[in-house]
């Protein structure tokens, strides 16, 4: 006996399921690649201006330890400080620093990140402050944090107590 | 076409049963709920990641304070962690807190996320 070939067709209901399956599998492939790669860019981001913050911190605390006077004048809306004829400039998404002979050194930096100088006397401490505004995007909106980098005018005297251990704990001896 | 009676024979259309439906839907499921909280916990530790570094940054800067004192005086240091602890991005945040305490000779200030400590610094008196 013969057997008749048959073609199956689907009912509308299966059709409206399986599309509907197909959306919803769809929509979420989506929104985890969308998730996935803003996360990632958010990672780089942030190792990124991790690093240019530990750049900015040494550069930052040699430029006010090398620096003769004590004197220093913060100007042009607070993008500019100078000591003498050395001056540390936030300038075209760059900061320049101005050292002994006019040796110039510049460090460009992420679009993210600006640079403002400020000074404070607190508890008969002199405090020269490198504040790096530092932009981050979420999902829908932008945040500004504002990161401090302090350097102490006379600290420098006393820098051999300072002994640096392990990535997390940071030890003060003798 | 016409099919020759033998072949015509062997041939059958499989469908798929409701159980193979349930167990591909299932074994998808699995996956991308496993995805899902693998994006949510790398989301996890950046976040705390870039809190760990600010927690560091706040020690340096009161280190930075700490050598210009002549003497270690524990109520100068605790004044100075408070202040800088006060002045930075991470204050207001909930899970953020901030010890400072005395034990055996030493001075521990810390900085902890959750009770979990994330970053700190011991100074001999």
């Amino acid at each position: 006996m013969k057997k008749k070939l048959t073609i199956h067709h689907m009912t509308l209901l299966e059709t409206i399921c399986a599309c509907a399956l197909l959306v919803l599998l769809m929509t979420s492939i989506i929104f985890f690649f969308l998730k996935t790669t803003k996360l990632n860019k958010n990672i780089t981001q942030s190792a990124f201006a991790n690093q240019q913050i530990l750049l900015l911190k040494q550069n930052w605390r040699n430029f006010i330890h090398n620096t003769p006077s004590a004197n220093f004048a913060i100007k042009d809306n607070n993008t500019k400080i100078t000591s003498g004829s050395y001056s540390a400039t936030f300038k075209d998404r760059s900061i320049i620093f101005i050292t002994k002979n006019n040796k110039t050194s510049s460090l460009k930096l992420s679009k993210r990140i600006r640079i403002t100088f400020s000074e404070e006397h607190v508890e008969n401490q002199h405090l020269l402050i490198m504040n790096i505004h530092l932009q981050s995007s979420s999902f829908s909106k932008t945040n500004e944090e504002t990161i401090r980098i302090v350097t102490c005018l006379e600290a420098i005297k006393n820098s051999n107590k300072y002994i640096q251990t392990q990535s997390n704990t940071l030890f003060f001896s003798e | 076409m016409r099919i020759p009676p033998t072949s015509q024979k062997n041939l059958k259309i499989s469908y798929f049963t409701i159980l193979e439906i349930a167990v591909a839907l299932m074994i998808l499921a699995i996956l991308a709920t496993s995805f899902f909280a693998a994006v949510h916990n790398m989301n996890k530790i950046t976040k705390r990641t870039i809190i760990e570094s600010r927690a560091i940054l706040i020690l340096d800067n009161t280190l930075e304070r700490l050598m210009q004192l002549p003497d270690r005086d524990p109520k100068k240091i605790k004044l100075i962690f408070n202040d800088e602890f006060s002045k930075s991005s991470i204050v207001n945040k909930k899970s953020i807190t901030k010890i400072c305490g005395i034990r055996k000779n030493t001075l521990n200030i810390s900085i902890q996320k959750n009770s979990k400590t994330i970053a700190e610094v011991n100074i001999n008196l």
